[in-house]
């Protein structure tokens, strides 16, 4: 069992903000649009999806700008002294052609002046776990930062790019959350980040490893679950709610049941409404969820998968205790 | 458990495995030559028949090792994890 480090709590997450463009659909649209057959249909009712958001000719830049825009109109945050900027994606068009950079034209749109600005990505929807970790680990490293931005974006261009073998009702979603050192409300505790890059070819893969993938998922997301719990400062009935991704809701009960908590453990009340909004999903759960705000003494434990093998998951605690 | 590679070894960890897969399953009784799939365990669940395989055979599992697949019977998921638990030559 490793404590968690000084070094470990410096970084919570001050606020966060996102958007969902215009109104809801149906998930009668997504499978019509899809001309998805019965088994498809079926299947993802079972996973509770029901509506989903669609950009509708918006691009992830402007969903991203959206974002950023909705937290600064907050007036809390100085534009002036956020000094990083991560932009994270997973589709492959939600970012422009190299030599642009777009996380560096957000952060002259908005006045991030001198910020260092990158993108992290590969990690699918686990990039966002990869982006808490290299921003907890600048801030330890250089002084200078006290606030950074994690901004998220993704659309699906076309329901012709949706992948045969996909089996998740994606929307269309920009996010950003403002981390900040020793921020009011929470710090970040552990996070674990596992990857099982056999499966680097994500939906491209033969039958015999999709097998070995349905068979390795749902473990890989306990293995992930356990050690960050392992390693947390807090006693296991303290971390009060499970934070997964908004997809799969057959796929949390089990999870929770392994974990021996109850079945209101997992927060999946945004899979329904919101659909899977890729890396902006962790914002939207945190928001939603009231979770910025951890109880006294508590906490929650937040979970990415990536269908490229990559798992993720931090605690968010409560500051009190430090 | 200090070897599993007798038959009567075999057998209890067979019966234990029948035993406790019917358990999470909340069945009274489940067919060892029954694939998986017909049992019903799937992807969704079949984490718990392999946390269940690292009690019954008393070592940690490689799960990456093990074929497992809707067609996969409790009797050959026994043959697997006492192979796995036998020491290499």
């Amino acid at each position: 069992m490793f404590p968690v480090s000084a070094h470990e709590r410096i970084v919570g997450i001050e606020d966060a903000a996102y958007v969902l463009p215009g109104e809801p659909h149906t998930l009668d649209e997504w499978l019509s649009a899809r001309k998805a057959n019965d088994a498809l249909s079926e299947r993802l009712r079972a996973d509770g999806y029901r509506y989903y958001y669609h950009a509708d000719g918006l691009t992830a830049a402007d969903l991203a700008r959206q974002a950023v825009r909705v937290l600064l109109d907050r007036g809390a945050l100085e534009p002036a002294s956020v000094g990083l900027v991560l932009y994270t994606h997973v589709l492959p068009a939600s970012i422009p052609a190299p030599p642009e950079s777009l996380p560096a034209r957000l952060a002259v749109e908005f006045g991030f002046r001198g910020a260092a600005c990158f993108t992290v990505s590969q990690l699918h929807c686990s990039s966002l776990i990869a982006c808490l970790t290299i921003v907890r680990d600048m801030m330890a490293s250089n002084p200078g930062i006290e606030n950074a931005l994690i901004v998220s974006s993704d659309v699906v261009l076309s329901p012709e790019l949706t992948h045969r073998n996909q089996r998740n009702v994606v929307s269309d979603a920009g996010a950003v959350m403002w981390l900040r050192r020793n921020a009011r409300r929470n710090f970040i505790g552990p996070i674990e980040l596992q990857s099982l890059t056999e499966f680097h070819d994500g939906y491209n893969i033969s039958d015999a490893m999709n097998n070995k993938f349905n068979q390795l998922v749902q473990l890989s997301t306990v293995r992930v679950l356990q050690r960050t719990l392992e390693r947390c400062s807090l006693p296991k009935e303290k971390i009060t709610r499970f934070v997964p991704p908004n997809f799969s809701s057959r796929a949390w009960p089990v999870i929770v049941r392994v974990l021996g908590r109850e079945p209101g453990f997992v927060f999946d009340e945004n899979i329904a409404p919101k659909a899977h909004a890729l890396c902006s999903d962790v914002a939207i759960n945190l928001v939603d969820g009231g979770f910025l705000d951890p109880g006294p003494g508590t906490g929650v434990v937040v979970h990415t998968r990536g269908r490229s093998g990559a798992y993720g998951a931090f605690t968010l605690q409560s500051r009190e205790l430090q | 458990m200090d070897t599993l590679n007798t038959p009567d070894k075999d057998a209890a960890t067979l019966t234990m495995l029948s035993k406790e897969v019917a358990r999470i399953l909340n069945v009274t009784k489940v067919e060892v030559d029954t694939g998986l799939g017909e049992l019903g365990i799937d992807s969704l669940n079949v984490v718990e028949l392999i946390l269940l395989c690292e009690q019954v055979y008393r070592n940690p599992v490689n799960p990456e090792a093990l074929a497992i697949d809707q067609y996969t019977t409790l009797r050959e998921l026994d043959r697997q994890m006492i192979a796995a638990a036998l020491p290499s030559a």
